[in-house]
């Protein structure tokens, strides 16, 4: 078994999801590449390096396949991927995008969000938004997975791999990026980070957010929003936790005016621990709520910021 | 949000973008006279089988429901000493 990982990257450096990604990796067992695509990624490669379990660091260093495009990432891809029998990546939004075409390309089907290994071709994957967990079995030549990262513990930081250029090959005259708009912020990455505070529709407007803003900062906590709270415009897509958003799996996850629909649920209900803050004491986030507040948020939130 | 220029042909998805067009009775009835050609994915030399075998469906874990707390300091007393997440 060979295997190769493609790296997530976060604003040019390695994200923490690479980690859980090639702990994926180890469970399929064989040994283990990562490819580091990108424009000024050294730092990214070195990192990659240092996963435990890492044999070799491949990275492909170029204008080209920077903000990883997937039609210059795929074309990369395509051409490694003979030297392995499985290319794994994060199920985030850049895994979701390159690997479906590399699958295409080979003509293999994808298997996504996989959340457990039982062997080299056998894996558990969620369907029907996590409501059911599906064992599949892969028969292609070429198994192309994208991992549900909250599903395997990350790896040590032990290792020292070697790191060895590949040449530049892709050529990319099908897309060329023009701007990526994400909501700034000095806050903790949604996918990764230990605590979660995440707004609904109770919010009543985005203004009210910054409600959020103190305790998100008294504990480290990254901010997320329910699907209604994006929609009515309160926040920016990329904060939407759930079946359509990101899918997170914190120590703590508070939930402040969220009803706790199941698509909600899908996106954080791996939580260690769940904390549901609501006024309506019926609403079906309490069922699987460790710790339910009833009351008014706009009281709930100013007090819990000073007493925290 | 990302933008960026695609050559064509080009196949996107889109969740809550556009207005679904409900055809109008007469055009269904107008578009059964169409001809209508059968075609396999044999007919374009494409192999559909899937290499993928569904081997069981189960249950996922179920989460089970927990407490109600009374206050903010209860709930800040539980997150520190029960579930030691604070
Ligand atoms: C295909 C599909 C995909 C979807 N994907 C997602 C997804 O990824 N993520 C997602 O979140 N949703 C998703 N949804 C939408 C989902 O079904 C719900 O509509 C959405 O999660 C509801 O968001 P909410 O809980 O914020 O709003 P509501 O259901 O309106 O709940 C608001 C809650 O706030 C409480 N509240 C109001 N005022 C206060 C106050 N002052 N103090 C305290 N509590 C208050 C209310 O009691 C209520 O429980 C999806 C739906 C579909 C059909």
């Amino acid at each position: 078994m060979s295997i190769l990982v493609l790296a997530d990257l976060h604003e040019g450096q390695l994200a923490g999801a690479t980690a859980h990604v090639v702990a994926a990796a180890q469970a399929i067992g064989g040994d283990i590449d990562v490819l580091v695509a990108g424009e000024g990624v050294q730092a990214a490669a070195d990192a990659a390096a240092k996963l435990d379990g890492v044999r070799k660091v491949r990275v492909a260093d170029n204008a080209v396949y920077a903000h990883q495009l997937a039609e210059p990432m795929a074309a990369r891809l395509v051409e490694l991927a003979g030297d392995y029998t499985h290319v794994l990546a994060s199920a985030s939004t850049p895994g979701k995008n390159v690997l479906p075409r590399l699958a295409a390309m080979k003509d293999v089907s994808q298997l996504s969000d996989v959340i457990g290994v039982e062997s080299a071709d056998t894996f558990l994957r969620p369907i029907y938004a996590g409501n059911a967990i599906a064992t599949v079995k892969s028969d292609d030549a070429l198994t192309v997975i994208t991992v549900r990262t909250t599903a395997f513990d990350a790896v040590g930081q032990g290792g020292s791999a070697a790191v060895e250029a590949v040449a530049f090959a892709a050529d990319n005259s099908q897309s060329s990026f023009v701007k990526e708009e994400l909501a700034q912020s000095d806050r903790p990455e949604l996918g990764g980070a230990k605590v979660v505070i995440s707004g609904g529709r109770g919010m009543g407007n985005g203004e009210n957010f910054k409600l959020l803003d103190g305790i998100a900062d008294k504990l480290g906590a990254a901010i997320g929003a329910s699907r209604a709270a994006v929609d009515a415009g309160f926040v920016p897509n990329d904060m939407q936790v759930g079946q359509t958003g990101k899918i997170v799996a914190p120590e703590l996850y508070i939930a402040v005016g969220i009803s706790g629909a199941i698509q909600h649920l899908a996106g954080m209900k791996d939580s260690k621990v769940i904390v549901a803050i609501n006024k309506d004491d019926e609403a079906p986030i309490f069922q699987v709520a460790d710790y339910g507040l009833v009351g008014d948020l706009f009281e709930i939130l100013p007090e819990l910021e000073s007493k925290l | 949000m990302r933008s960026w220029p695609k050559r064509l042909p080009t196949c996107s998805l889109a969740l809550t973008s556009n207005e679904p067009r409900y055809a109008k009775l007469p055009d269904i009835m107008k578009a059964k006279k169409k001809p209508l050609d059968v075609k396999t994915p044999t007919d374009y030399g494409v192999e559909v089988a899937s290499k993928v075998t569904l081997l069981k469906v189960q249950s996922p874990a179920e989460r089970k429901g927990g407490i109600k707390v009374a206050s903010v300091d209860e709930l800040i007393d539980k997150l520190k000493n029960e579930a030691k997440v604070l």
